[in-house]
């Protein structure tokens, strides 16, 4: 009997062995585990969420991290949609804690191309504010969280302890700072954040809005922070200055003190041209002698009448050319309810379609409530401008804005387009006459109306970078529309002898040395219009991708040139419009859906309920396993014990 | 326990009496309790309330009792507060202080408590009763006998809790003496030992001496402020050699005195600042240390007459004038007077005599002062028409302070028939524009159009009321003329007439010709007219009045004319310069061409530009670590103070940003870099906020080019529908004409 137990155990040794030896394969049909791809919206911010799902979703599912295309489905961590997300597998579900507790999305950041350097900007933001059911604060990264997460009791009562900061920077540089306080559980502000250039050149700058407060009923921190969100901008602050020409076909009191006021600030270049009398004129600068020739207005952004009512037939005509087809800027500055030939640009015919204001003391000129500024730098006793004569349409045509308005709400300084030119028209007739600082911002507003008028004319060279700040393995869009071309073939359908030669590159410094990347611009349906896309390419060295740089995307046409700062910071943020929104329209579309971070445990069952991974043959190889080498090992030992204890060798 | 019979007898007292010895320890160790709670509470207030620096405790200047009274108050008011408090919470019955015994003596077996009891109750018990309580009473006697009271209520805590709110409140008193100071620079010279530094600023605000001003001494301060003309004495302690000193008005550079300290003295006259750096003999600097400097101005005294409030008109000049006058000055007041100028005379020929009136003066205190005054103009000899024109005059004790006048009153001894005089009786500055000749024509023609109805005596008044009017504003040419005219007009008289006396004091200008032109000589038609129009209005002649009145205007409008708007050809003949007078041949007129004006651009945006610049990248080619180069160093904050301070030394937000960035500057070297990045951003933020405010704001830059296109295609489509709309309309109108 023990020398059997002997023989049975070498012969299960040697068995294994052989098995082993002849790894055989047995095929089977079986359910195999689904496999799960998880990708984190943002692999900073969402790293422990996403390790989170991994560990939930791994005990009934393989879990490939990032994007794989033959994987059975696909878990978005995050809050919004990846900036880049290539054709993933289907359906796609997406993790949240967005729902959960309260959050904040930078849904727009409106930051001019380029800012004047001797003026202040204001970045106007748009913030959708979300209070969320549950007012957590920590962020669950294992079950036990999860669970307690999805049993805590929701508090909706803290919405008035928390304040929403916005924060503009520079690098590490507070610029401007804002703090609301939140009244309601969702929101959408639009507030203003001032920007006042220092140096000319490229300026990075990121917006940040935090929610800070309390964040549980029991938790007596109220600086912690809920939620943020942070968008970053390029903005090019311009030290150029803007050709203005000052022409008056007779002498006005109005349009002197305007142009005294932009003679003193030095974002403007003045021409001038005041007639006096017959062939005699006061010039100061390259004036031309008369409207009629477009070409010789063609290098002024922006050109201001006095006295339009003075102008004749023939003057409105190169006039509404300039606007037209040069989309430059024009500004009517009336001294007399007479109009004369003007009645054409500012589409506001016949006497009944004008109405005539006077009042024995000053009217106070304000802006209109939608164009006010909160953060404005004229003082609130000050009026922008005093009139007692003003004359306005009596209804604005479409299209058409108001700048300033009376306290009836006339429209006394308004703004219309013509073509791509702006235009704008003042009806205060005698506002030169209340010019004391004291009083009437006069020399401010005329600046900045102004000032505004001629920022909006159009550069020979109209480009855009979308985003303008952007990872070192982000692609942007480049636009380029040269003026002249697309603006011929808008106003007069002109084709034929519109030929230019367009070249578009990126230039950077690395290493002392200068880089230069070819951008391929091609046509982009209308004429003159151009579209390319901006990648970058390899940099020097791994370690280049982290390091934040400058670059210039430099476009040369006809001899002009223009160049577009843009930023390249691998750690780049921007606004998102859609946010959660969008990914539960697009969870649904694609089969699957949003579960939140305090259900994680149920996103498990939601995924087995759509996936239904089909039976499939699978080889089995079942000696590739590494516990046979335990009873191997046994039945070796026992069976030399054994006979050892028999006192054989 | 002692046996029942064993004779003994007691009354309790002793047990009682312990037990009151007991509650006695009690609420002394709570009042100790509570007075260290008060005294570290008091500590922390006087280390939060009382700047270091403040006061005079070196000896340097004397120390006065204001100097310690806030923060001895402060102790005291803590300390009893808290002793107070701490009693009221302890229960100090005697019954609780029994308690207490037995607690801490369980042997007793309650022994003392009910033999406190008995020895407290009234004395009515039975005999077997009282034996009984004596037995009590002489076993509590036995027991409190073997109590140690210290053991009992143990003192030992609360008087080291009181030892160590003694000790709080004595440090932080004297955390600025001299041994303390002492050994904190000693520190710092272990810390960084060869380095030029400063330890420490001494500031002495002498006030100039007519401010009768205490000095007073601040140390290591980041502003400083004084009283114009006040004198800075600086005493600086440090490591260094020698010691540059930099202000807005230039700079110099100081040695060491005999007492190893750097003296520095400085006038205070314009806001500004002080920039203390210390140079080592091989002329290594060290750290900047920044001292802002506000001057106060001294104010210049006001002074008001406050009785009587009005002008005043007295039948004769036996009328007494009470006078009351309040006057007040920043710092002191030097003088306080009445002064006053009689005006005699008539027309347009008077005799001006200044004098004094002696007032009594109450002086409530250095800065205000009152006046009163019984002033007879008796004395004065005025006649009918005569008047006086008095103020009170006010000085302060600034040497060469210019006195300081209250509005001017008179008092005049009214003219038969007349209820005012003309030319005086006008305020200048109120009424001189207030009646025009234009007005009196008016008022004549309303008068005329009210005449059928009015009574005879209503119509008179009215009529000389009008007079009255006529003279005043006859009087405002008078005196633009130079007042040559004779008072009395003769209504017959002509232009040509010759007044010798005129003639002779007008001598030089008919010599020069400076009387010839038909301005002037409209001028005074338009006199004579108005002086004839008052006679008739006198004599309630209406219409005559009317025509005269006219005449007057007609005249007036004749010299004022644009030919001759210049005033000043009617008394100088000046050669005009008729190319600036828009004049000229037509022919010779030609184009001009002027030079671009080119925008002068604001220093001071400049200097907030680059300022900003500086801040946004305050560690710029600082090879440091990542937390230094976004604070920056010390020195480069410090500098940078400074260069914010000079862009406007009395700009109060820019002496907050500069006082941020000194703070920052010490943060940093205190290596507290999170609280330097904060107050860096705050200073970042205040100062775009200053430059923000003296700039224009910029727009966005419009829309895009394509939704500028469409735009601009959607405002022509409106156009056209409306030039449709207004042919319709047009064409509608047709067939109606």
């Amino acid at each position: 009997m023990r020398y059997r137990i002997v023989w049975m155990l070498r012969a299960l040794a040697f068995g294994i062995a052989l098995l082993a030896a002849i790894d055989p394969a047995i095929t089977i049909q079986r359910r195999a585990r689904p496999t799960v791809s998880v990708i984190a919206v943002d692999p900073v911010e969402e790293q422990e969420h996403a390790d989170s799902v991994s560990r939930v979703l791994s005990g009934t599912a393989r879990v490939v991290r990032g994007s794989f295309a033959m994987a059975d489905a696909t878990v978005l961590v995050g809050d919004r949609l990846p900036e880049s997300l290539q054709r993933g597998a289907t359906p796609v579900f997406a993790v949240t804690d967005a729902s959960d507790r309260a959050a904040v999305r930078l849904t727009r950041v409106d930051v001019p191309d380029r800012v004047p350097l001797h003026a202040s900007t204001e970045l106007r933001i748009t913030v959708a504010v979300s209070a969320g059911g549950v007012a957590r604060g920590v962020i669950p990264t294992g079950e036990e969280s999860a669970r307690e997460a999805s049993s805590s009791p929701r508090a909706s009562n803290h919405e008035s302890t928390r304040t929403l900061t916005l924060t503009l920077r520079h690098g590490d540089a507070l610029l401007d700072r804002q703090t609301y306080r939140l009244t309601g559980r969702d929101t959408i502000l639009q507030p203003t954040l001032a920007f006042v250039p220092a140096l000319p050149g490229g300026v990075p700058l990121r917006v940040e809005a935090s929610i800070s407060g309390a964040t549980s009923a029991s938790s007596g921190d109220a600086s912690r922070t809920v939620a943020s969100a942070v968008a970053d901008a390029m903005v090019t602050v311009d030290e150029r200055a803007w050709n203005v020409l000052v022409y008056d076909p007779r002498p006005s009191w109005m349009s002197t003190f305007v142009r005294r006021a932009l003679e003193r600030d030095p974002r403007f270049a003045v021409t001038s041209r005041i007639v006096t009398s017959r062939a005699i004129s006061t010039t100061a600068g390259r004036a031309p002698a008369t409207l009629d020739d477009p070409s010789t207005l063609a290098p002024f952004e922006l050109i201001i009448l006095g006295a339009p009512d003075a102008l004749g037939e023939r003057d409105i005509n190169g006039v509404e050319s300039f606007l037209r087809q040069r989309g430059g800027s024009v500004v009517l500055l009336f001294d007399t309810p007479a109009r004369g030939a003007t009645d054409r640009l500012t589409g506001v015919a016949g006497i009944a379609d004008w109405s005539m204001h006077t009042s024995p003391t000053a009217l106070p000129l304000r802006a209109p409530p939608f164009l006010a500024s909160s953060r404005a730098s004229v003082s609130a006793t000050r009026a922008p401008l005093l009139a007692t004569q003003v004359l306005s349409p009596v209804n604005l045509s479409a299209g058409a804005e108001a700048r300033l308005v009376d306290a009836a709400g006339r429209s006394i300084v308004w703004q219309t387009s013509v073509g791509a030119g702006q235009l704008l028209v003042s009806g205060a007739l005698d506002a030169w006459r209340f010019r004391d600082p004291d009083t009437s911002a006069f020399d401010r507003t005329w600046q900045q109306l102004i000032g505004n008028a001629a920022a909006a004319s159009v550069p020979p060279l109209v480009v855009s970078v979308t985003p303008n700040v952007l990872a070192p393995t982000d692609s942007a869009l480049v636009r380029v529309v040269l003026r002249d071309a697309a603006l011929a073939y808008a106003t007069e359908g002109r084709t034929a002898d519109i030929s230019t030669d367009v070249a578009a590159h990126l230039q950077w410094t690395e290493r002392d040395s200068t880089r230069r990347e070819p951008v391929r611009l091609w046509p982009d349906g209308a004429i003159g219009s151009l579209r390319g896309t901006l990648r970058l390419p390899q940099l020097g060295s791994p370690s280049d991708d982290a390091v934040p740089f400058d670059a210039r995307l430099v476009v040369t046409a006809d001899g002009g040139q223009s160049e577009t700062a843009v930023r390249i910071d691998g750690a780049r943020r921007h606004a998102s419009a859609e946010g959660l929104d969008l990914l539960r329209r697009w969870t649904a579309t694609h089969g699957g859906s949003v579960e939140s971070m305090s259900t994680l445990l149920a996103l498990a069952d939601s995924i087995g309920a759509v996936v239904q991974a089909a039976p499939r043959a699978e080889r089995w190889y079942p000696m590739r396993s590494r516990w046979w080498i335990i009873p191997f090992a046994l039945a070796l030992g026992a069976e030399w014990w054994s006979r050892r204890r028999r006192g054989l060798a | 326990m002692t046996p029942l019979t064993s004779g003994v007898a007691s009354d309790g007292a002793s047990v009682a009496a312990f037990v009151d010895r007991v509650t006695a320890r009690v609420t002394w160790i709570a009042a100790a309790q509570g007075a260290a709670a008060g005294l570290v509470l008091a500590a922390l207030i006087m280390l939060v309330a009382v700047p270091a620096g403040s006061g005079s405790r070196d000896g340097a200047l004397p120390f006065t009792l204001s100097h310690a009274f806030f923060p001895a108050a402060i102790t005291v008011l803590c300390a009893l507060t808290g002793a107070s408090m701490q009693i009221a919470r302890t229960t100090r019955t005697t019954s609780a202080s029994a308690q207490l015994i037995e607690r801490g003596a369980p042997s007793s077996r309650n022994v003392i408590f009910t033999a406190n009891e008995l020895a407290r109750a009234s004395a009515d018990a039975t005999p077997d009763a009282s034996r009984v309580e004596a037995l009590v009473c002489a076993e509590a006697d036995r027991v409190v006998a073997t109590l140690d009271l210290s053991a009992l209520v143990p003192a030992r805590r609360p008087l080291v809790a009181l030892t160590i709110g003694v000790a709080s409140v004595a440090l932080v008193a004297a955390r600025d003496s001299a041994p303390l100071r002492d050994v904190a620079r000693v520190a710092r010279s272990i810390a960084a030992p060869g380095v030029p530094r400063i330890d420490e600023i001494v500031v002495t605000v002498t006030p100039p001496s007519y401010a009768n001003q205490a000095p007073t001494m601040v140390r290591n301060p980041s502003r400083v402020e004084a009283l114009t003309g006040s004198r800075l004495s600086m005493r600086v302690l440090g490591r260094a050699d020698s010691l540059r000193v930099e202000t807005a008005r230039g700079v110099q550079r100081v040695g060491r005195d005999a007492g190893r300290a750097f003296q520095v003295t400085l006038a205070a006259e314009t806001d500004g600042f002080i920039a203390l750096t210390p140079f080592d003999s091989a002329e290594r600097d060290g750290l900047k240390r920044l001292v802002g400097l506000t001057v106060n101005p001294d104010h210049a005294p006001r002074v008001r007459i406050t009785a009587p409030t009005r002008d005043l008109f007295v039948r004769d000049s036996a009328h007494v004038i009470d006078l009351a006058i309040e006057s007040g000055d920043d710092l002191a007041l030097e003088s306080l007077r009445l002064r006053y100028t009689k005006v005699s005379g008539s027309g347009e020929r008077f005799t001006f005599t200044d004098g004094e009136v002696p007032l009594a003066l109450t002086r409530g205190s250095d800065r205000a002062w009152t006046a009163r005054a019984r002033w007879p103009l008796a004395p004065l000899g005025l006649s009918r028409g005569d008047m006086v024109v008095y103020r009170a005059v006010a000085t302060d004790r600034r040497p060469g302070s210019v006195p300081q006048e209250s509005d001017a009153l008179i008092a005049e001894i009214v003219a038969i028939g007349g209820d005012a005089v003309a030319g005086f009786a006008i305020d200048p500055d109120q009424e001189r524009y207030a009646v025009s000749q234009q007005m009196i024509v008016i008022k004549t023609e309303r008068l005329i159009a009210r005449r059928a109805s009015m009574p005879p005596d209503s119509l008179t008044r009215a009529s000389q009321e009008l007079a009255a009017e006529q003279r005043k504003v006859r009087a405002e040419f008078v005196f633009m003329m130079g007042g040559e005219l004779a008072d009395e007009p003769d209504p017959d008289a002509d232009m040509n007439d010759l007044n010798e006396e005129a003639e002779a004091e007008a001598e030089d200008d008919i010599l020069a010709g400076r009387l010839e032109n038909r301005g002037r000589m409209a001028l005074m038609r338009a006199i004579r007219a108005m002086s004839r129009a008052a006679t008739e209005l006198t004599n309630v002649q209406l219409t005559s009045a009317l025509a005269l009145e006219k005449s007057a205007v007609t005249q007036l409008e004749m010299a004022f004319a644009r030919t001759r708007i210049l005033l000043r050809a009617l008394s100088q003949r000046e050669t005009l310069d008729e190319t600036r007078r828009l004049t000229g041949q037509l022919a010779d007129a030609r184009s001009d061409r002027r030079a671009v004006p080119s925008a002068a651009i604001d220093p001071r945006q400049v200097a907030l530009r680059r300022a900003l610049a500086d801040l946004a990248d305050p560690g710029r080619g600082d090879r440091g670590s990542e937390s230094r180069r976004a604070t920056g160093s010390r020195p480069a904050l410090s500098l940078l103070a400074e260069s914010v301070l000079r862009i406007d030394p009395s700009d109060v937000t820019l002496q907050v940003v500069a006082r941020q960035l000194s703070d920052a500057s010490r943060a940093v070297s205190g290596n507290s870099r999170d609280n330097a990045r904060a107050l860096l951003d705050s200073a970042v933020v205040a100062l775009a906020d200053v430059a923000r405010q003296t700039q224009p704001r910029a727009g966005s830059g419009g829309p895009s080019f394509t939704a500028r296109l469409l735009r601009g295609a959607i405002v022509d489509r409106g156009k056209t529908r409306k030039s449709i709309r207004n042919g319709k309309r047009d064409r509608n109108r047709v067939p109606r004409r």
